[in-house]
C-alpha cells in the first residue's frame, strides 16, 4: 500500500510554503499546489491521504474542489482552512463528506490531528475498496449455476428444497455447494452469508414454505 | 485746502472703493445682484458728494443755480440702486410701489433739466452762509417750484416700498431675515425719512443748512456693507460645515465599506498571520527533534520576517482607510491605484462569483491625488458593480479600464448588472438616492465628493450590450484647478 500523502493547496505562496514546512517538519509527506486547477490535474483514483485545501481561492474555491474530486471518483478526504467562520459554506462541506474545517491561523495540533484522522478515514475507506475488489473478483469465479444456488445457501436451505426449487436433483446442488465454498475459500456457511452481505447479496426467499 | 473739501474728498473715496471692491465682487460671481446694486450706491453717493461739494463752495448765486439741478442725476441712481439693492436682498418687495417711485424719480429728474433753474428753486434769492466744520458753506434761500413736492411724494412712495419690503421679510419670521429687516432696511428708511425732512424744511426756509446727504448716504451704504459682509462670513462658515459635514460623511461611509470588505480583510490579516504561525511551529518541531541545521532555520525566519512585514502592510492599509483627516496630495500613478485595488477586491469579487478584468492604458499622465481615498471611490464602483450583478446568471464580469483623455485620465467599471433607469442615471450622486433595497445613497455621493475635490468629474451611463458603467476623470498632474 502507498504511503499516505498531504496534499496541500493553497493560493497564498507564503502560507503553501509555511504549511509544507510545518507538516514534513511533523513526518508527513506532502505535496503543495499553488492553484486547485493544478492540484486536480496531478491527482487521480489511486492517490492516498489527505487534501488540506483552502476554502476562499481564486478561480476554484473549494467547495468547487471537493465537488470536481468526488465527481471524477477520486475519493481524498478534506480538511478545509478557511480566513473566516462561513457558516453555510462548512455545513456544505461538511454534508460533502470534509473530515473538517479550520481557521487559520490553524494550530499545529489540531491540523495534525484532522491530518491523522483524515489519513485513518483514507485508509478505512481503502481497506473496505480492497475487500469488496477482493470478493468481487472470486465471485466472478462462480458459474451461473453457482451463482444461481449461491442466495440458496445464503438463506441456510437443505440441498432437499434447493433442488426441488431449482427443478434437480439433491445430488446435483451439494456438489454447487461444495464448489461455491471452495471458489469462496469460505469454510462455514456463517462465513459465506458475512461474505455475502458485503457483496450484496441477500438470502433468496424459498418459493414453497 | 478747506477742511469741508478734505471730508467730502474722503467720503468720495471711500465710497469709490467700495463701488469698486463690490462691482468687482459682483463680476466675478454674477451671482448676487445686490453686490451689483450696492456697488452702484456708492457710485450716486460719489456723484451727489460731488454735486453737494461744489453747491457748498459756490461763491455766486448763478454758479449755485447752474450747480443745483445735477444733484437729480445721482438721486435717481440711487433710488434705482435702494430699490435694487432692497429687491434683491431681501427678496420681497412689491413690483409696482418699486415703479411708482422710480418712475416719479424719472419724471421729476426730467423735468429738473427741463426747467431753466431745476426744479428746486425757481428762483435764488440769496446765497447764505453757514458755519460747517468751522467753515462757512453756502446755502441758497429763495422759492421752490411745485414740483418740489412731487418730488418729496416721489421719495415717499420709495419709503412705503422699502417698509412693505422690510416687513414683509420680517414676518418670515427667522432671525437673519429679521435682523436683515430691521437693520438694513431700517437704516435705509431713516434716511429717505430724514432726507426728506430736511431738504423740505431747507427749501422752507425753516432750516438754514447743506443737504449733507452725502453722510447720510454714507451710513446707509456702511449698514448694507455690513449686511452684505455678514452674509459672505455666514455663507463661509456654512460651506466649512458643509465641508465638514461630508468628510464625515466620507469617514461614514469609510466605515460602512470597512463592514463590508471585514471578510477580505480578516482573510488579507489571516494569511500572514497562518504562515508565521506555521513557520514558528515548522521550527519548534525542528528544534524538538534535534534538528539544528542552520539553513532551513534561516529560512523560516526569513519568511517569518516577510510575512509579518505584509501583516503591517495590511494594518497601515487599514489605518489609513479609516483615518478622518483629509490626506496630502501625491503624485500618482492611477494603473496602480486600480492595481492596489483589485489586489483588496480579489477574495471578495471570487467570493461573489465575478470575473474582473482590467484594461489598463500605458503611459498614461500622472495624476495628482490621494491613493487611499480614490482606492476607497474604485472600491465603491466595484462594490456596486458587484453587487448590481447578484441576481444575474454566471458568468458575472466587471471590467476596469482606464485611459488617456480630456486632459487627464479616465478610468470606468462597466457591469453586466440590469443598469440604471434612465430617472436615476442624473440623481445617483445625490446623497440618500439609492435604487438598492437595503442601501444608504452615500456610497457614490462620497464618491463624487472625493473625485470633485481630485478637480474630475463622474459619470454613469448604461452600455448598449448591457449593464452600466460609472466613471470618472481626474486631471493630470499640475493641472489640478
Amino acid at each position: 500500500m502507498t504511503e499516505p500523502r498531504v496534499y496541500l493547496v493553497d493560493d497564498d505562496t507564503a502560507v503553501l510554503r509555511s504549511l509544507q514546512r510545518l507538516l514534513e517538519a511533523a513526518g508527513m509527506a506532502t505535496t503543495a499546489f499553488d492553484s486547485p486547477e493544478r492540484f486536480l490535474a496531478a491527482v487521480g483514483p489511486s492517490v492516498a491521504g489527505c487534501a488540506v485545501l483552502d476554502l476562499a481561492m481564486p478561480g476554484l474555491d473549494g467547495l468547487a474542489v471537493q465537488e470536481a474530486l468526488a465527481r471524477r471518483g477520486c475519493p481524498l478526504p478534506i480538511v478545509f482552512l478557511t480566513g473566516r467562520g462561513n457558516i453555510p459554506a462548512s455545513v456544505r462541506a461538511m454534508k460533502l463528506g470534509a473530515v473538517d474545517f479550520l481557521t487559520k491561523p490553524v494550530d499545529v495540533g489540531q491540523l495534525l490531528d484532522a491530518i491523522r484522522t483524515a489519513f485513518e478515514r483514507d485508509r478505512q475507506a481503502r481497506v473496505e475498496r480492497d475487500e469488496r475488489q477482493a470478493i468481487d473478483a472470486r465471485l466472478a469465479t462462480l458459474t451461473a449455476r453457482e451463482r444461481e444456488v449461491l442466495p440458496h445457501l445464503v438463506a441456510g436451505r437443505l440441498n432437499k428444497q434447493i433442488a426441488a426449487d431449482l427443478g434437480t436433483v439433491e445430488k446435483t446442488i451439494k456438489v454447487h455447494r461444495a464448489r461455491v465454498l471452495a471458489k469462496l475459500s469460505v469454510r462455514s456457511l456463517a462465513d459465506l452469508a458475512r461474505l455475502a452481505q458485503r457483496a450484496g447479496i441477500g438470502p433468496a426467499r424459498a418459493t414453497d414454505d | 485746502m478747506s477742511a469741508v473739501v478734505i471730508v467730502w474728498a474722503m467720503m468720495g473715496a471711500a465710497c469709490l472703493t467700495l463701488a469698486l471692491v463690490y462691482g468687482g465682487i459682483w463680476l466675478q460671481q454674477r451671482k448676487e445682484p445686490a453686490y451689483l446694486y450696492f456697488a452702484l450706491f456708492a457710485l450716486a453717493i460719489v456723484g451727489f458728494g460731488f454735486v453737494e461739494l461744489r453747491l457748498m463752495i459756490a461763491d455766486d448765486i448763478a454758479t449755485y443755480a447752474r450747480t443745483q439741478p445735477w444733484t437729480h442725476l445721482p438721486l435717481l441712481v440711487a433710488a434705482v440702486a435702494i430699490v435694487g439693492f432692497v429687491w434683491h436682498y431681501f427678496g420681497t418687495g412689491r413690483g409696482w410701489l418699486a415703479a411708482t417711485a422710480l418712475g416719479l424719480r424719472a419724471l421729476v429728474t426730467a423735468v429738473n433739466f427741463w426747467l431753466p433753474n431745476g426744479i428746486n428753486f425757481e428762483r435764488i434769492d440769496a446765497l447764505v452762509r453757514v458755519p460747517l466744520f468751522g467753515e462757512l458753506v453756502s446755502v441758497a434761500q429763495g422759492t421752490s417750484t411745485a414740483w418740489t413736492n412731487l418730488g418729496q411724494f416721489g421719495w415717499f412712495v420709495l419709503f412705503a416700498f422699502v417698509a412693505d419690503a422690510a416687513w414683509t421679510l420680517w414676518r418670515r419670521g427667522d432671525p437673519a431675515r429679521r435682523w436683515r429687516a430691521v437693520w438694513v432696511g431700517g437704516s435705509i428708511l431713516l434716511l429717505i425719512a430724514i432726507g426728506v425732512t430736511l431738504s423740505a424744511l431747507i427749501h422752507a426756509g425753516v432750516v438754514q443748512s447743506p443737504y449733507l446727504v452725502m453722510p447720510m448716504f454714507l451710513v446707509v451704504l456702511a449698514t448694507m456693507g455690513q449686511g452684505l459682509t455678514r452674509d459672505v462670513v455666514r455663507a463661509a462658515r456654512l460651506e466649512r460645515e458643509a465641508a465638514q459635514h461630508r468628510l464625515e460623511l466620507a469617514h461614514l461611509s469609510r466605515i460602512g465599506m470597512l463592514g463590508e470588505l471585514s471578510g477580505s480583510i480578516a482573510h488579507e490579516l489571516n494569511q500572514p498571520l497562518t504562515a508565521i504561525l506555521s513557520n514558528a511551529q515548522a521550527a519548534q518541531l525542528l528544534l524538538a527533534r534535534g534538528e539544528l541545521d542552520a539553513a532551513p532555520l534561516r529560512a523560516i525566519l526569513a519568511d517569518i520576517v516577510e510575512d509579518d512585514q505584509r501583516a503591517d502592510a495590511v494594518i497601515r492599509r487599514l489605518r489609513a482607510m479609516l483615518r478622518k483627516e483629509p490626506l496630502p496630495l501625491h503624485r500618482l500613478d492611477i494603473n496602480e491605484v486600480v492595481a492596489d485595488v483589485m489586489r483588496i477586491m480579489q477574495t471578495d469579487l471570487a467570493n461573489r462569483g465575478i470575473e474582473a478584468r482590467t484594461e489598463l492604458a500605458e503611459s498614461l499622465p500622472a495624476v495628482e491625488g490621494d491613493r487611499i481615498q480614490l482606492q476607497q471611490v474604485l472600491m465603491n464602483l466595484l462594490i456596486n458593480a458587484c453587487e448590481a450583478m447578484e441576481d444575474r446568471a454566471l458568468p458575472r464580469s466587471v471590467r476596469v479600464r482606464t485611459a488617456a483623455g480630456d486632459g487627464g485620465v479616465e478610468v470606468a467599471v462597466s457591469d453586466r448588472g440590469p443598469g440604471i433607469a434612465p430617472s436615476n442615471l442624473t440623481r445617483i450622486f445625490d446623497a440618500f438616492v439609492t435604487p438598492k433595497a437595503n442601501g444608504t445613497g452615500l456610497g457614490l455621493a462620497v464618491c463624487r465628493t472625493i473625485v470633485e475635490a481630485h478637480g474630475g468629474r463622474i459619470s454613469a451611463c448604461n452600455n448598449p450590450e448591457g449593464g452600466a458603467t460609472v466613471g470618472f476623470t481626474l486631471p493630470a498632474a499640475g493641472q489640478v484647478p
